[in-house]
């Protein structure tokens, strides 16, 4: 069984485009200019694939344990 | 009790009657709940061509995909704004006051031809005015009006628009007086009582709402029919904008008001708690009241013949328009997170899992709430006199307004469809899944959209045109590239109108679907702190009725007057600029 | 009227925000000198300019050592001047109006922006610090062909500088106030 369900994983996934786009705008005040917005993508769509194998697999770890 | 099925809208029939239950609003109200169903039904087919042609804009302007002629560009523009800021917006109101004033006063309208007047006086109007702007399309038709939904002069259209327009206008009066008679019959039998809360809403609202439109009322009515009939010279073409704008900021508190009606009567209850303060609640809708409509001005920041000192004004009164906004915020959060703690939810963050988010209509509002503080900021910058000089009529203008009256008016109206439609037809939403992830298509859409419109707008890029760029000078974007932005509207823009066909389907598959509506019996719950641990005087309509007029007064009754005292009425030189149809629809397949 | 604590918190955190935005902006109107646009152009005929002194000739004129006015029309679908050249380190007063319907005039990436009104004049002032070209886009929707109303600003080296007409004027007919400080200033 995944810890979040598909609701709980549309959402989330949602919460992260705002975070993905205004990423390379965010990086301009620490002086990273030019951080496109693709990999910008490239890299949240990273994130929601570790929430998801998270999601997934940590459960099966814990069930392990005993719970 | 049974209703006739002779028309197709007439849904408020299941096959099985038994099953909805007699205090259920459709049971209670039949010609009420007809009536908001015909209400919707405008709304949502104004949302689906003003959607479509949205795209279709989102597309052109980017060059992405081509399939009209950039002459025409303007008359789908218009079509957009009309039907999606005008009627899609109002009908809905309608729609919905009409099923909030009935339900709380426990009466429906006295007489329902007046209803029925009232809602055929819009309809007539938004046939001549639609039609008038859709025949721009048409070649054969010598009718058009490509003047967009600000119509200044002296740009023209033809006289069906602004006739079409005045009598929308004069629907929404006469459904005003119909809320206003309902009321006073309640009155009559409750002479003591607070007037209930969403009656107290529906009322200011309307109150507001009359004020604001004499600017337009007399805009259209004196100058422009005249005019376009030929009778009557040019007006002065600052007069008629300064008498827009009058109108034209209220009236985005006007889309407004029915979603605040709905987060703070119904969204508490769909998070499981109840509304947390129902005489803060008054005092927003008061201050609406009060301050919507003496800004306009702020709308004319940039405008040469207004002294500074009124734009100084303007500007004063706008900041002070976001407490009753800033209050909202907190009453919203607050009684969500009453509710989600009556579901048991615990910790200073963790209450946010114990809400139901899997409930399209809860989280299509929640959703809609959390882009309005983000176009709430976009506002600030808009409403800065200064700084606005940097964004005035740039695509940021648009990028604000699709997160306020785009998201969080039309989603919040979307989501409150997925529970009120079940309320007025009788029948069990389709579904629910795909009413969730229609609303957060929306959202993701309109993120991307939206950003990258504010983006745009900060390099120089116009609003209102149709060409990606000139040939004389490129823009510069202050983050990434221009094309990258083109490339995110267009993007925006298409999950957006994905999401609007799967919201129409569902709610079409809804007004078909045999099983009937659950959950028809619970009534709306009282507020945490009752009307009681108010004011009476917070109830004195005609009070604050006479401080909004004064309030109007010295803020417009200068500013029109020295633009009547330099200009005139009709001041020389000014000759009708008609948008006539270049009468092709160039469709390229 | 029971008000709940956290509820007048935010009240006040609310009225201290306003309060913060009208300050800073009275700070931005007196303390920075920020002009906006205003009454101060007057009215035209605007079917009457060809008679009218200054736009029956659009163009620029030296009205002081570095202050120079522009004098712009627009109308359905172009500007003129166009382009519109100044010198780098000048005070430029743009003086706009229109011809036929409202149109804008927007230096693009700046914060020069005016709405054009048949029948008044906008008056904007705008420093010009180094050389360069600025696109100027008309930003109100003016007709079928509003997507093609674009001119330019070129900022030449003062060297290059020339008035190309009998447009030279003297200092003595500075008309209302060219003293006024920036607007916008020419950089993006
Ligand atoms: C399918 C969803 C939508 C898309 C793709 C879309 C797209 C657009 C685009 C690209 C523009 C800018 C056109 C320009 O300035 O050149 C625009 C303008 C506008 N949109 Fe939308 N929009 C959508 C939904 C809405 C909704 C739901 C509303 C309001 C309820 C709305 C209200 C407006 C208004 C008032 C304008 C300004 C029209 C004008 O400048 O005269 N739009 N839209
Ligand atoms: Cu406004
Ligand atoms: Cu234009």
């Amino acid at each position: 069984m995944s810890r979040l369900s598909p609701a709980a994983l549309l959402l989330i996934g949602a919460a992260l485009v705002p975070i993905a786009i205004e990423f390379p705008v965010i990086l301009t005040f620490v002086g990273i200019r030019n951080f496109s917005f693709g990999l910008s993508f490239a890299l949240f769509g990273l994130v929601f694939l570790a929430i998801l194998v998270w999601s997934e697999v940590a459960d099966v770890i814990g069930s392990s344990a005993g719970s | 009790m049974s209703t006739p099925t002779e028309s197709i809208l007439n849904i408020g029939r299941t096959d099985d009657e038994t099953a909805l239950p007699a205090e259920s609003f459709i049971v209670k109200y039949p010609t009420v709940a007809r009536v908001v169903r015909v209400c919707f039904a405008y709304a949502f087919v104004a949302l689906a061509v003003g959607g479509l042609f949205g795209v279709i804009q989102a597309l052109h302007r980017t060059n992405v995909i081509r399939v009209i002629d950039s002459a025409d560009y303007y008359t789908l523009l218009t079509a957009h704004g009309v039907f999606l800021a005008i009627v899609f917006t109002i009908f809905f109101l309608a729609g919905v006051f009409a099923w909030a004033n009935t339900r709380s006063l426990e009466r429906p309208p006295l007489n329902p031809r007046f209803t029925w007047l009232w809602v055929g006086t819009m309809s007539a109007g938004t046939l001549l005015s639609g039609g008038s702007i859709l025949a721009g399309l048409v070649a054969e038709i010598d009718v058009s009006a490509d003047v967009l939904f600000t119509f200044y002069a002296p740009l023209q259209a033809h006289p069906l628009f602004y006739i079409g327009l005045a009598l929308f206008v004069v629907g929404t009066w006469l459904a005003g007086i119909d809320w206003f008679r309902q009321y006073l019959d309640w009155r009559a039998d409750n002479p003591d009582e607070r007037i209930p809360l969403q009656s107290f809403m529906v009322l200011t609202t309307m109150l507001m709402w009359y004020l604001s439109t004499l600017g337009v009322a007399i805009e259209v009515v004196v100058f422009l029919i005249p005019w376009s009939l030929g009778l009557m010279p040019a007006p002065t073409p600052l007069l008629t904008r300064t008498l827009f704008w009058f109108f034209g900021h209220p009236v985005v508190y006007f889309w407004l008001m029915p979603a605040y009606l709905m987060w703070y009567t119904v969204l508490p209850k769909l998070s499981g708690g109840r509304l947390f303060s129902d005489p803060l609640a008054r005092v927003v809708f008061v201050l609406f009241l009060l301050l919507s409509t003496p800004v306009g001005i702020h709308h004319q920041y940039l405008d040469p013949g207004i002294a500074e000192g009124f734009k100084f004004i303007a500007m004063t009164n706008t900041m002070f328009l976001l407490l009753p906004s800033l209050l909202t915020a907190f009453t919203v959060v607050a009684s969500v997170e009453h509710g989600a703690r009556q579901n048991g939810g615990e910790g200073y963050f963790g209450w946010l899992t114990a809400l139901p988010w899997r409930d399209p209509a809860f989280t299509g509002m929640m959703l809609a709430g959390l882009m309005f503080a983000a176009g709430g900021f976009s506002g600030m910058v808009n409403a800065g006199m200064n700084i606005n000089y940097l964004v005035h009529n740039t695509i940021w203008v648009p990028g604000h307004f699709h997160l306020t009256v785009g998201t969080a008016v039309a989603l919040t109206f979307m989501a409150a469809a997925y529970w009120l439609v079940p309320r007025v037809t009788g029948r069990a939403l389709y579904s629910r899944p795909i009413g969730l992830f229609q609303v957060v298509l929306w959202f993701i859409g309109m993120t991307f959209m939206s950003a990258a419109m504010h983006r745009g707008g900060l390099a120089g890029i116009p609003r209102r045109t149709a060409e990606p760029e000139y040939s004389k000078f490129t823009f510069e974007a202050v983050v990434g590239t221009i094309s990258s932005l083109r490339l995110q509207i267009a993007f925006g823009g298409v999950l957006l109108f994905v999401s609007l066909v799967i919201f129409l389907a569902n709610i079409a598959l809804t007004a078909a679907n045999n099983e009937p509506a659950t959950g028809l019996k619970t009534d709306l719950p009282p507020a945490l702190s009752g009307p009681e641990q108010s004011p009476q005087v917070l109830d004195e309509l005609k009070l604050w009725a006479i401080i909004a007029i004064v309030l109007v007064i010295l803020a417009y009754s200068l500013p029109l007057w020295s633009i009547i005292n330099g200009a005139g009425f009709y001041q020389d030189g000014i000759t009708a600029s008609p948008q006539v149809v270049q009468p092709v629809l160039e469709v390229l397949i | 009227m029971h008000v709940h604590n956290y509820e007048k918190l935010w009240l006040l955190a609310s009225l201290a925000l306003i309060v913060g935005f009208i300050s800073t902006i009275v700070y931005g109107a007196v303390g920075a000198g920020v002009v906006m646009v205003n009454d101060e152009g007057g009215q035209v005929n605007a079917s009457g300019l060809s008679e009218h002194p200054e736009f029956n000739d659009p163009g620029v004129r030296k009205v002081g050592p570095n202050e120079y006015e522009a004098y712009v029309v627009a109308q359905q679908f172009a500007f003129s001047p166009d382009p519109i050249e100044v010198p780098a380190n000048s005070t430029v007063t743009f003086y706009v109006t229109s011809r036929d319907v409202v149109h804008g005039f927007e230096v693009a990436g700046t914060n020069a922006n005016a709405m054009v009104v048949p029948g008044e004049v906008s008056k904007m002032t705008v420093e010009f610090n180094e050389t360069d070209e600025y696109g100027v886009v008309c930003n109100e929707y003016c007709g079928q062909a509003h997507h093609d109303m674009a001119g330019e600003v070129i900022v030449k080296e003062p060297g290059n500088f020339t008035l190309d007409d009998a447009g030279e004027s003297t200092t003595a007919q500075a008309t209302n106030g060219t003293d006024e400080t920036a607007n916008g200033t020419g950089e993006s």
